[in-house]
């Protein structure tokens, strides 16, 4: 059983690509630790996670993505 | 498998590779291999295999490979592409620095830079980056940032302190929906064109806020327009109605832009509307008041319109700039309801690329020259073996391409272009012009050939000497890749791009080189050819005559000086935007700076200079723009063409412009100059014609010139008249 709460390596990637944050990242890290995770940002995190898992968000998925977290939970569902 | 051993790539590659050519003919599998857990000995295994079963590495595999970093013996990629070569080169173990330099240098000077997969440029730019090299690397990504925008990140950190030491250039970002996606996208789209972009934006829908504010100073407003915005707002309106709505909205829209450029003399860059891809009348779209497709050529026409009345306007086309982007990628419903982000990403990449692409060509010209290959360029075969009427150029295929592509030269021609030959041939292979049936071209059209076997880029070079032009002037058409090489070799300015080897190919491709693309097309344009003739006949009669001024005498030349006209002045702001060499201010005075009037004080008087001589009429050629400030004028500009440096023409337009002022009570001339590395040619104007040096200021030097004790001094070799004719 994997553990829901591991981050795969990657998202420590895009945190770092997109908001440019180096700080430790957890499944609660959400855009309150992450200063430059605003709306428009936001947008920028959704296309980086659908390019690098080649995957497609519905709108609802892209407002479902408020923690760091959330996003490793919203992979597994999409089996990646 | 075997047995409890850990799960490992690369045994299972080994066990893979003993199907090899099996594979590689069926495609199967091997794509799905990510070639970094291979080896080098592995991968020379499978090259082995194709090798004995006769077949070579296919373009795919040979991605694959390269992109994961291993190199392929020099045989395989030769059959494919050059490129191929220079990537395996680049991968090379132990490759030295100047090496992938040199290397990297031709990649790009081979363009168009789309032709690689995203992969592929990510291992460029990470070789580059690793070898120290990270400017190159820099530029590389950048010039492949449309088709892949991901070969950016290695060097990303580096961008920003790249940017800053590019020519700066002032944008500002407006439009009908959330732009500040497009922002990003036109820093690095203008970095790959060598500007170093500032770029603010208006914010969210700020259209008709930023176009009625003037909030200067910016050199363009860059409007980003999206179909939404016209669409009917409410569909309880009848139909006449919607397009009454449409019509006042455009109105507004063309009104308030002819206002701003005339406020500001700042650009507008807007962009028209993009093909339909969901109708809002299905099949009667284009034919009913409230269909998508009516209402976004009704926009389109309106902005065509504006941008036709007015050079400050400048049209991006979007169809053709999102061309190679497939419809569903153009637009993300997901954005727009999110953000109101108008376009897809991509699709902003290849709009920004577009306004970049524009701006280049607006700041620094299109290529003035055109210089052609004859054989298997301008007809199919070779004139010295195959014979005068054997020569494929006609109606018939495949001469039917070559006389498309002559269609294309000869349209260029019309278009401001001139054309020269290069041809390793006897000279009677100018014979075909006028003799072969199916020719286009004729040898008229052509400004200067050199059909001979000295080497081409000697040839150029004289040719550039003789029209008085740089070598960046030059476009370089021809179908050997040896011959390219060279010229990139020996005249790197000249533009010299990769040629598709099927001349069906050809006729589109040139169509779509941005070097060629006009950005306006005035009269003068088409008899450029006229001009270019008649210097080169006067350079030799300079060869035969005595004395340089009994040269000058023998050329009869008259200068007709007049102040500014609605017709002369397109062509005098041309003058100002064309002219590297002879400018001595370098002020790229438009249009609308041009027809300013008085703001304050000071009064701008605009004159300008044609020149006939024996040998034909060399059309408007020098023009100046003079400040005056009660009884002082500054000389704000002072340009010439290079058609006629050389001849005294500056020294009696100087002298008319000074008699001028005399008359209308000027006190003191002030001349500036300010130093480029092009136009040394017209540095001692001043000094010359008698100016003293005084002080100057940023990065201006100043001359004075005293006209209570001035008196006019007789030019000699030029007869000079006022032409009536008053603004």
């Amino acid at each position: 059983m994997l553990d829901v709460q591991r981050l795969r390596p990657e998202l420590t990637d895009i945190f770092r690509d997109v908001f440019e944050y180096e700080g430790p990242l957890s499944s609660n890290t959400s855009p309150e630790d992450v200063e430059r995770w605003d709306s428009l940002q936001h947008i920028a995190l959704v296309r980086e996670i659908e390019h690098t898992f080649q995957i497609t968000l519905s709108m609802d998925e892209m407002m479902e993505i408020t923690t760091a977290g959330a996003i490793e939970k919203l992979l597994r569902r999409h089996g990646v | 498998m075997k047995g409890n051993t850990a799960f490992s790539i690369a045994t299972m590659l080994d066990e893979l590779l003993e199907f090899g050519p099996a594979l590689v003919r069926s495609r199967q599998v091997l794509p799905a291999i990510d070639w970094r857990n291979a080896g080098p000995v592995q991968v020379e295994k499978l090259v082995s295999q194709l090798d004995a079963a006769g077949m070579t590495v296919p373009h795919w595999l040979a991605f694959d490979l390269l992109a994961a970093g291993h190199t392929l013996r020099p045989t395989e990629p030769q059959n494919s592409s050059s490129d191929l070569s220079i990537l395996s080169a680049l991968n090379r173990p132990g490759v030295k620095p100047e090496e992938a330099l040199e290397l990297a240098r031709r990649l790009q000077c081979a363009g168009p830079l789309d032709r690689f997969p995203v992969k592929i440029w990510k291992q460029i730019v990470d070789r580059l980056n690793d070898l120290g090299i990270a400017e190159q690397a820099i530029k590389l990504a950048l010039s492949a940032y449309v088709a892949a925008p991901d070969a950016l990140r290695p060097v990303r950190s580096l961008l920003d302190s790249y940017i800053s030491k590019l020519p700066p250039v002032r944008l500002r970002v407006s439009g009908t929906s959330n732009t500040q996606t497009f922002v990003a996208a036109l820093q690095y789209a203008f970095a790959a064109h060598d500007f170093g972009a500032s770029v603010t934006d208006g914010g969210y829908a700020s259209l008709m806020i930023e176009l009625v504010q003037n909030r200067a100073p910016t050199d363009a407003l860059i409007l980003l327009l999206d179909q939404n915005y016209f669409m009917p707002r409410d569909w309880r309106r009848d139909h006449d109605q919607i397009r009454v709505d449409l019509e006042e909205r455009l109105t507004a829209l063309t009104q308030a832009m002819t206002q701003f450029c005339r406020c500001t003399g700042a650009a507008v860059v807007v962009n028209t509307l993009p093909p339909i891809t969901t109708p809002s009348a299905g099949f009667a779209d284009m034919a009913t008041n409230g269909g998508a497709a009516y209402i976004s050529a009704q926009v389109n026409q309106a902005l065509a319109s504006a941008a036709a009345a007015n050079p400050q306007i400048l049209l991006i086309d979007t169809a053709q700039a999102l061309s190679t982007l497939p419809g569903p990628a153009r637009h993300e419903p997901k954005l727009w309801y999110y953000g109101r982000i108008a376009y897809s990403e991509a699709a902003m990449r290849h709009i920004a690329w577009s306004v970049a692409c524009l701006w280049r060509i607006r700041t620094r010209g299109p290529a003035k020259v055109l210089a052609l290959d004859f054989d298997n360029t301008l007809w199919g075969g070779l004139f010295g073996d195959d014979g005068l009427e054997n020569l494929q150029c006609g109606d018939d295929f495949p001469g039917s391409a070559y006389k498309a592509f002559q269609i294309e030269c000869l349209r260029l021609k019309s278009q401001g272009m001139i054309l020269v030959g290069l041809s390793k041939n006897n000279a009677d292979a100018l014979d075909a012009f006028d003799k072969h049936p199916g020719m286009v071209l004729r040898r008229e059209d052509f400004v200067a050939t050199c059909v001979n076997w000295h080497s081409k880029p000697e040839n150029l070079r004289t040719i550039a000497d003789e029209l008085g032009l740089g070598l960046d002037a030059f476009l370089f058409l021809d179908d050997s890749p040896h011959e390219r090489e060279e010229m990139r070799r020996l005249c790197p300015q000249v533009i010299a791009p990769e040629m598709p080897s099927d001349p069906a190919m050809r006729p589109e491709w040139l169509r779509s080189m941005p070097a060629t693309w006009p950005i306006r097309i005035t009269d003068a344009d088409g008899q450029r050819t006229e001009y270019y003739t008649a210097e080169i006949k006067s350079r030799q009669l300079r060869e035969t005559s005595g004395s340089y001024e009994e040269y000058l005498s023998g050329l009869a030349q008259r200068l007709t000086v007049q102040q500014v006209t609605p017709v002369s002045l397109p062509r005098i702001a041309q003058l100002h935007q064309r002219t590297n060499q002879f400018n001595l201010t370098n002020e790229r005075l438009t249009e609308a700076d041009l027809s300013r009037t008085a703001d304050g004080p000071e009064t701008r008087l605009v004159y300008s200079g044609s020149v006939r001589d024996r040998f034909g009429d060399l059309g408007l050629v020098v023009a100046s723009a003079v400040d005056i400030n009660s009884n002082t004028a500054v000389i704000r500009s002072l340009v010439m063409s290079c058609r006629v440096i050389g001849r005294q023409v500056e020294r009696a337009f100087l002298s008319a412009l000074v008699q001028q002022l005399q008359t209308d009570e000027v006190h003191i001339v002030v001349g500036l100059f300010k130093p480029t590395p092009k136009n040394a040619v017209a540095e001692h104007v001043y000094r010359d014609f008698g100016f003293e040096p005084t002080n100057g200021f940023e990065g201006f030097t100043a001359w004075k010139l005293s006209l209570m004790t001035w008196k006019a001094e007789p030019t000699h070799t030029i007869e000079t008249i006022w032409s009536e004719s008053r603004c």
